[in-house]
């Protein structure tokens, strides 16, 4: 099948891209999570400026394309800069500010989403803000936020994609290459769904172990 | 003990408690009746400073609570409160719900925490649920151990806000009957209920509230057995 | 929300003055120089390389392959580059990035020369300087073979549905045509998906490429006898507007590749890899 031969023909390719795609998501999940933690603190802080920087750079990062984003990193380190960025690095760079901006995003929804008589509890014991936080929301809020983080992961290996076009070798890429070399239109296409599909699924799976663990857990 | 000052509170444009005044004294058990939405809840929300009054002045123990600042911990550490929907702490055992407050406020080492709890849970006959989850405890059993949780703090007061209304019918019982115990060994306590023969039994007074004010306040007795407001009358036609 | 906007105002301003203040400070920083630019000739000859941007999705002219099995960028563009490279004395780093991103990034001074078989149209024109064309590109149409009865002359084009990429010469000589419907689209196999499916009569596109697709899907012909050499049909080099010493530098290195018969070669040799 045509297919077969496809992907026997371009695994390096395929390999590659799939190896990059994985890399790329999961390093940017790690670093946009601890990005995303820190904005979450600066939204809750008492001071203005802190709060009012990290809204901003929410409502930018989520109102614009990652296209322009990734784009920016990489053309606007060199021209502010003088630095030549890896591609990896600037695609990793973008990815991670963009996906900081959701994570935040999750956190604060996980936050919100604890019972408003948590607070009142735990208030009326005598309990301070930071410590009720710590010790009664934040460990309620994190089974809320597990799984969406989870999912954000699921979205990376997808969003990722734009990776390609400042030359970033990841799966999208990976089936340009194949598609270009081999003049086949539909089969590359159907080949990359497939293992985009695979990646994904599998990922959802796992976050809904992940789900289940975190409620048998009381 | 408790004295409140025309307090006035607003949500946005709503006025939801009118120039209220209540002086409680030591030891007095006061219930608090009246249809829903009379501001009986919010009331003793803002007595925990869990609700921030709009005007007026509430003193705890000679204590202005409004001007205490970063204090306002400790005053609430000697109130004790229970709400309607019991809200244990779902990731904690029930020993750890019991425990975590006197230890993490310092009033209590961890053991001597642990000894607090097992003394009452033994008298509210909970202590094999020690280390149970809340999840698998039933209403009556929840609410008994989120007084226990309460009292191991030491509280001056108890305040109840509607403590049995989300109980079923069979388990309001056991949950009465320990705030009837706290009462008789002489604990301060404001109840909000809509249980009017536990108010007639064991409240010293009973204040009656509706659309945000004080309608009529007297003894037990007296106000069940001769309303003197008209919407008093009315109120406890309906309910009694 | 009024708060929302002036925040984000004044972040944009800031972004913006950063931005235009520090352009110039890049070139600067990598000559270490103020008065020589990293991408001209002087400037390349100094850092010791040219850096290169092409789109490699593109056989014969640029593409990836596996050679003694490493992945490599390869093509009749890259031979060109190579062989500039060693006419100047540098080493030859290649960026690859999207096609639509390559002007863009001759602009930012990041790379310096852009080869990528990049026609000199005259929108491009105003964006970049071009050399002299390096390969005379023909353009050819491809139709499902179901259609090869009605589609026979120039003139069959007319009031047909015709798929082009888009930006390109092909699209601009598609326009031209009297009552044909234009499909822009952004790559070439979506052009081909569409003619598969019949979903428009035709496509105009470079002749090599069009061989090939026509060889991978047999449902589909080139059609014999339609050659379409507009005015300036050929690809050139591209590099930074006003980039001028180094455009006549280059200029004279393809004239000199050309008397020599290696363009030529490359391109042949370039088809043959991909024509067994």
């Amino acid at each position: 099948m045509g297919i077969l031969n496809l992907l026997i023909d371009y695994k390096y390719y395929y390999l590659t891209g799939i190896k990059i795609t994985i890399a790329l998501s999961f390093f940017s999940l790690i670093i946009g999570t601890t990005l995303g933690a820190l904005l979450s603190l600066l939204r809750l802080s008492k001071f203005k400026i802190p709060k009012a920087v990290a809204t901003a750079y929410i409502e930018v990062i989520r109102g614009t394309p990652m296209m322009v984003q990734i784009a920016l990193v990489y053309f606007g380190s060199y021209v502010l800069m003088g630095v030549d960025m890896n591609t990896f690095l600037a695609a990793l760079i973008a990815v991670s500010l963009n996906s900081a901006a959701y994570v935040a995003e999750i956190i604060r929804s996980g936050i919100q989403s604890v019972d408003k008589g948590q607070w009142e509890a735990s208030k009326s014991l005598g309990l301070t803000n930071v410590q009720t936080m710590r010790y009664i929301i934040l460990p309620q809020a994190v089974k809320n936020i597990l799984p969406a983080l989870g999912n954000e992961f699921v979205t990376l290996i997808k969003e990722t994609s734009v990776a390609s076009t400042i030359g970033v070798l990841d799966l999208m890429h990976a089936s340009k290459i194949v598609q270009s070399n081999s003049y086949k239109a539909f089969e590359p296409l159907v080949i990359v769904a497939a293992i985009y599909f695979i990646l994904t699924f599998t990922l959802s799976k796992l976050v809904g172990i992940l789900e289940r663990r975190l409620s048998y857990h009381d | 003990m408790i004295k409140v000052v025309n307090l006035n509170k607003f949500y946005d444009d709503k006025h939801v408690l009118k120039d209220i005044n209540i002086e409680i004294e030591d030891g007095e058990v006061v219930a608090l009746i009246g249809p829903s939405g009379s501001g009986k809840s919010t009331l003793i929300k803002c007595i925990d400073f869990l609700e921030e009054p709009t005007s007026g002045e509430i003193y705890v123990d000679g204590e202005n609570i409004a001007l205490s600042g970063k204090d306002i911990y400790k005053i609430r550490q000697n109130i004790g409160m229970v709400f309607q929907h019991f809200n244990l702490f779902p990731h904690k055992t029930v020993l750890e719900n019991i425990t975590l407050a006197p230890v993490l406020t310092g009033k209590m080492s961890k053991k001597e925490a642990e000894n607090k709890a097992i003394e009452l849970l033994k008298k509210m006959d909970l202590l094999d649920k020690i280390d149970s989850y809340p999840d698998s405890l039933s209403g009556g059993q929840k609410q008994r151990i989120a007084i226990a949780r309460s009292l191991a703090m030491e509280p001056k007061i108890m305040l109840f806000d509607e403590a049995t209304s989300a109980l079923d019918p069979e388990m309001v019982g056991e949950v009465l009957k320990v705030m009837k115990d706290l009462a008789e060994e002489g604990m301060t306590m404001i109840v909000v209920t809509h249980e009017m023969a536990f108010a007639r039994e064991v409240a010293d007074r009973v204040i009656f509230m509706a659309d945000g004010q004080i309608v009529e306040e007297n003894t037990a007795v007296e106000l069940f057995e001769n309303p003197q407001n008209p919407r008093t009358k009315e109120f406890l036609s309906k309910v009694l | 929300m009024k708060k929302k906007i002036s925040i984000l105002l004044v972040l944009a301003l800031l972004m913006t003055s950063i931005l235009s203040g520090c352009g110039k400070k890049a070139d600067d920083m990598i000559s270490g120089d103020d008065n020589v630019e990293s991408y001209t000739l002087e400037g390349i000859k100094k850092k010791g390389k040219i850096i290169m941007g092409t789109s490699a999705d593109y056989p014969p002219f640029e593409t990836h392959a596996m050679i003694e099995g490493k992945d490599q960028i390869v093509g009749f563009d890259i031979e060109l580059a190579k062989y500039i490279a060693d006419e100047l004395g540098v080493e030859l780093e290649i960026k690859e990035m999207d096609f639509s991103k390559l002007l863009g990034g001759l602009s930012t001074g990041m790379l310096d020369i852009v080869i990528a078989a990049m026609n000199p149209d005259p929108e491009r024109q105003k964006e970049a300087n071009f050399t002299d064309i390096y390969y005379e590109s023909k353009h050819v149409v491809l139709i499902h073979k179901d259609s090869e009865s009605n589609i026979k002359t120039i003139d069959d084009l007319e009031s047909k549905s015709i798929g082009v990429q888009l930006g390109t010469t092909q699209e601009k000589f598609a326009k031209s045509l009297e009552g044909a419907h234009i499909l822009s689209l952004t790559s070439n196999p979506e052009i081909v998906m569409n003619l598969k499916t019949k979903k428009i009569d035709c496509a105009i596109m470079e002749e090599f490429v069009a061989k090939s697709f026509a060889k991978e899907n047999d449902d589909l012909i080139v059609v014999d006898g339609i050659s379409i050499n507009g005015e300036s049909g050929g690809v050139a080099i591209a590099l930074k507007k006003g980039n001028d010493e180094l455009t006549e530098k280059l200029n004279q290195i393809i004239a000199d590749a050309k008397a020599k018969g290696l363009l030529e070669k490359w391109f042949a040799e370039a088809y043959e890899l991909y024509n067994d």
